[in-house]
C-alpha cells in the first residue's frame, strides 16, 4: 500500500489559555491520493476548524498533534514551507464564496494571482489559465466574466470561481469546506456535479466538510462522524449508510431528509456541548437513548472495530461504550444497532 | 455616454451649489451682524456725518440688505471680491497673492501626516497587542490631545531657538528655492499635521484589523502567496473608508493653518483673515472666508469622487 498524502495524528486545536475551549480534541485520520473522505457532523462539532488545523489558518489557536503531507511535518511549519504546501499541495473551497473574493480585485485579477503563484506563467498566460479554469468549472463567457468583480456573480457562480481559484495550483489534495452551504438546492446538484467530475478528471483527493450527509455520501467514498471535537465513527459510506454503529450516527441519519422515501424525520433532541466544558465519558451520552447511567458518563468511551462489508471493506470503527460488557446492551448493541437506538426502544432500554 | 462617474460627479457638483449658496448668504448676514461701521473705520470716528454718508452711499451700504447681497454674489461669480475697506486693495488679489503659500502649508501638513499615519497604522494592526502597537495608540490618543498652537511653540522652542536646525519664523516659497522652502515648511507642516496623522493611524488600525480577520484573506494564504500579498490585499481593502476620513481631516488642516500662520508668521490667507478681523476689513473677510469654504467644498467633492472610484461596488473602478 502507497504511503498515504496526509497523515493526521493525534490533532488538537484549542483556543484560549485559561478555560481553554477545545474545538478538535485529539483526532486522526489517513488520505491517500484519489481518495475521497466526508467529515460529517452538526455545526459546531470543530469539522471546518480541524481542516483549517491542517494548513495553518488558526492563528488565535494553538494546534497540536501531528499532520504529516507527503511525509512533511506542518504543524509548527515555518512560513515558508506552509506556502509550499498551500496552492499547488493542498487548495481549499470556502463556504461562503463571495466572502472568500477580495471583494474590490475583479475574480479574473484573483485567479491570475493564483495561477502565477504557483506555476511560472507570464501575465498573458496566466490570464489564459484563468479563462480555461472558469471555463471548467463551468462559468459561461468565461473570458466576459474574467473582469466582473466577486459581486456580480451570483451565489452558485461565485463557489464555481472559487473552485477555479482552489485549482489554480493544481492541488493534489482539494479540501471543501461545506461548499454548498447557502446555495440553492438546485445549485447544489451542480456544485456536486462538479466536484465529481473534478475529481476524476484531476485525479485530486477530496477532502469534504459537511453537515449535509446527503452531499458527502454522494461525493465521498470514506466517511468520518464528528460529534464534539471528536471522531465518533468512521467507515465507508456503505457501512456507515447501511449500518451505522454509534448511536449518534444512528440519530444524525434519521434527522436528514430523504427524497425517494416518505418518512418521518426525528430532530436529535438536546443540543450539542458546548465545547469549553464538554460533559465527561462519551460526549453524545446527555442526549443518548442508549446511555447507561455509570459506564456512558465515567471514562472515555473505547473505539470498538467491526468486519462487514465484505472483503475488501474499509475499517469500520465507532467509539462507544454500548459493545462493552459493562453496558447491559452487550451482544445486542452489537447485532441490531440501528433498530436499538430507535428512541421508543431506546426508552425502554436506556433507563437512566 | 457618461460613466457612473461621471453622472455621480455631476450630482455631486450640482449639490454643491445650493451649498456655496447658503454658505454666501451665512457669510454677507453674520458679518453684518458684527457691530463697527465701515465708514467710521476707514474715516475714524470724528469725521464729519456728511463724509461718512458719501463713503457708505459709495460702498453701497445704503442699499437694502438683500440688495447688497445680489451686488455681492453677481460680483464674486465674475471674481470680484471688492476692495478692502481699510487699504483699498482688490480682495481678489490679495487672496490669490497669498493663496499659494496657504496651500503649500497645507499640503506640507497633509504630506507630514500620511508619511506618519499610513505606516504607523500598518505597524500598529500588524503588531496589535506588542509594544509597537502601544506606541501607535499612544501616538493616536496624545496627537490629537496636544493643541496645535502648543506644539508649534514647542517645537518653534526645540528645533528653532535651543537646537537651532530650523528657522523660526517666515516663509520662502518651495518653487523659488526648494531646499529653503522645505526647510522653512518643516515646522508648520509638523505642527499642522499631527492631529490628522493621529486620527488617520487610529482610523487606519482599526479598519486593518476588521479587515484582517475576513475570511477572503485566507483564500489568498491558500494561493500559497506570502503575507506580505495578505496584508496588500487587506490594506486596500481598509483603505476606503480610511480615505474619507484623510479628505475630512483635510478640510479640517485649512482651519489649522489659520494658527499655524499665526504662530510661525507664515503670510498666508489666514493671517489674511486675522488681520482682516482685527481691522473690522468686512470685505476682505467676506473673500477670505467664502474661498476657504469652497476649497472646503471642492475637497468634500474630490473625497466622495475618490470613495466612489475605489469602491467597486458603487460602481467605479474597471
Amino acid at each position: 500500500m502507497s504511503e498515504p498524502l496526509l497523515r493526521v495524528e493525534n490533532l488538537r486545536t484549542q483556543f484560549g489559555r485559561r478555560d481553554p475551549l477545545v474545538a478538535v480534541d485529539g483526532i486522526s485520520y489517513d488520505l491517500r491520493a484519489g481518495e475521497t473522505l466526508g467529515i460529517v457532523g452538526e455545526s459546531g462539532a470543530g469539522k471546518s476548524v480541524s481542516v483549517r488545523s491542517l494548513v495553518g489558518l488558526i492563528d488565535d489557536g494553538e494546534v497540536a498533534g501531528s499532520v504529516e503531507w507527503r511525509g512533511e511535518e506542518l504543524v509548527g511549519a515555518k512560513p515558508r514551507e506552509l506556502r509550499a504546501v498551500r496552492g499547488s499541495g493542498i487548495g481549499m473551497v470556502f463556504q461562503n464564496a463571495e466572502a472568500a473574493f477580495d471583494p474590490i480585485e475583479t475574480v479574473g485579477r484573483q485567479i491570475v494571482e493564483a495561477v502565477r503563484a504557483n506555476r511560472d506563467l507570464s501575465k498573458r498566460d496566466a490570464r489564459t489559465e484563468a479563462i480555461d479554469l472558469l471555463e471548467e468549472v463551468g462559468i459561461g463567457d468565461p473570458a466576459g466574466r474574467f473582469d466582473d468583480y466577486p459581486h456580480e456573480y451570483s451565489g452558485g457562480m461565485a463557489q464555481r470561481a472559487g473552485i477555479a481559484m482552489a485549482l489554480a495550483g493544481e492541488p493534489d489534495l482539494l479540501i471543501a469546506d461545506e461548499p454548498t452551504t447557502g446555495l440553492d438546492v438546485s445549485v447544489q446538484a451542480g456544485i456536486v456535479d462538479l466536484f465529481r467530475d473534478l475529481v476524476a478528471e484531476r485525479d485530486m483527493s477530496l477532502l469534504l466538510i459537511s453537515h449535509d450527509l446527503g452531499v458527502v455520501s454522494q461525493l465521498c467514498e470514506r466517511i468520518m462522524v464528528m460529534y464534539a471535537g471528536r471522531i465518533v465513527e468512521r467507515g465507508s459510506r456503505k457501512q456507515l449508510l447501511d449500518s451505522p454503529r454509534h448511536p449518534y450516527t444512528g440519530a444524525f441519519l434519521r434527522s436528514v431528509p430523504d427524497v425517494d422515501v416518505r418518512k418521518d424525520l426525528e430532530p436529535i433532541g438536546g443540543s450539542p456541548p458546548s465545547l469549553d466544558d464538554p460533559p465527561a465519558g462519551c460526549r453524545f451520552h446527555p442526549r443518548c437513548p442508549a446511555a447507561e447511567a455509570g459506564v456512558c458518563d465515567g471514562a472515555a468511551p473505547p473505539t470498538v472495530s467491526f468486519e462487514d462489508g465484505g472483503e475488501d471493506a474499509e475499517r469500520h470503527e465507532a467509539t462507544c461504550h454500548g459493545y462493552t460488557d459493562a453496558h447491559p446492551g452487550g451482544d445486542a448493541f452489537d447485532r441490531e444497532a440501528v433498530e436499538w437506538i430507535e428512541p421508543a426502544d431506546g426508552a425502554e432500554r436506556g433507563e437512566r | 455616454m457618461v460613466s457612473r462617474l461621471q453622472a455621480f460627479l455631476i450630482r455631486r457638483l450640482l449639490w454643491a451649489l445650493p451649498v456655496l449658496a447658503l454658505v454666501s448668504v451665512a457669510i454677507f448676514g453674520l458679518i453684518r451682524l458684527v457691530p463697527g461701521d465701515p465708514a467710521i473705520v476707514m474715516l475714524g470716528a470724528d469725521a464729519p456725518p456728511a463724509q461718512l454718508a458719501a463713503v457708505r452711499a459709495e460702498l453701497g451700504l445704503d442699499e437694502p440688505l438683500p440688495v447688497q447681497y445680489v451686488d455681492y454674489v453677481a460680483d464674486a461669480v465674475r471674481g470680484d471680491l471688492g476692495r478692502s475697506y481699510v487699504d483699498d486693495r482688490e480682495v481678489s488679489a490679495a487672496i490669490a497673492s497669498r493663496l499659494p503659500t496657504t496651500l503649500f502649508l497645507t499640503a506640507a501638513g497633509f504630506l507630514v501626516s500620511l508619511t506618519i499615519a499610513i505606516p504607523a497604522g500598518l505597524l500598529s494592526a500588524t503588531n496589535r497587542g506588542e509594544w509597537l502597537d502601544g506606541v501607535g495608540l499612544g501616538f493616536g490618543l496624545l496627537g490629537v490631545s496636544v493643541p496645535n498652537f502648543w506644539l508649534g511653540v514647542v517645537l518653534l522652542l526645540l528645533f528653532g531657538v535651543t537646537l537651532d536646525w530650523l528657522p523660526v519664523a517666515g516663509y520662502v516659497s518651495p518653487l523659488e528655492d526648494p531646499v529653503a522652502g522645505i526647510r522653512y515648511l518643516l515646522l508648520p507642516g509638523i505642527t499642522l499635521g499631527t492631529a490628522m496623522a493621529a486620527v488617520v493611524t487610529r482610523m487606519l488600525r482599526s479598519e486593518l484589523l476588521e479587515e484582517l480577520r475576513r475570511e477572503y484573506l485566507n483564500a489568498v494564504r491558500m494561493k500559497g502567496v506570502g503575507e506580505l500579498r495578505v496584508l496588500t490585499h487587506a490594506t486596500k481593502n481598509a483603505f476606503i473608508p480610511v480615505v474619507t476620513v484623510i479628505g475630512m481631516q483635510f478640510g479640517y488642516l485649512l482651519g489649522g493653518s489659520i494658527v499655524v500662520e499665526t504662530v510661525f508668521s507664515i503670510p498666508g490667507m489666514g493671517r489674511l483673515l486675522i488681520d482682516a478681523i482685527q481691522s473690522r476689513d468686512y470685505i476682505m473677510l467676506q473673500g477670505v472666508v467664502l474661498v476657504y469654504t469652497t476649497f472646503f467644498v471642492a475637497v468634500n467633492i474630490v473625497v466622495d469622487g475618490a470613495y466612489f472610484y475605489l469602491n467597486p461596488k458603487l460602481g467605479g473602478e474597471r
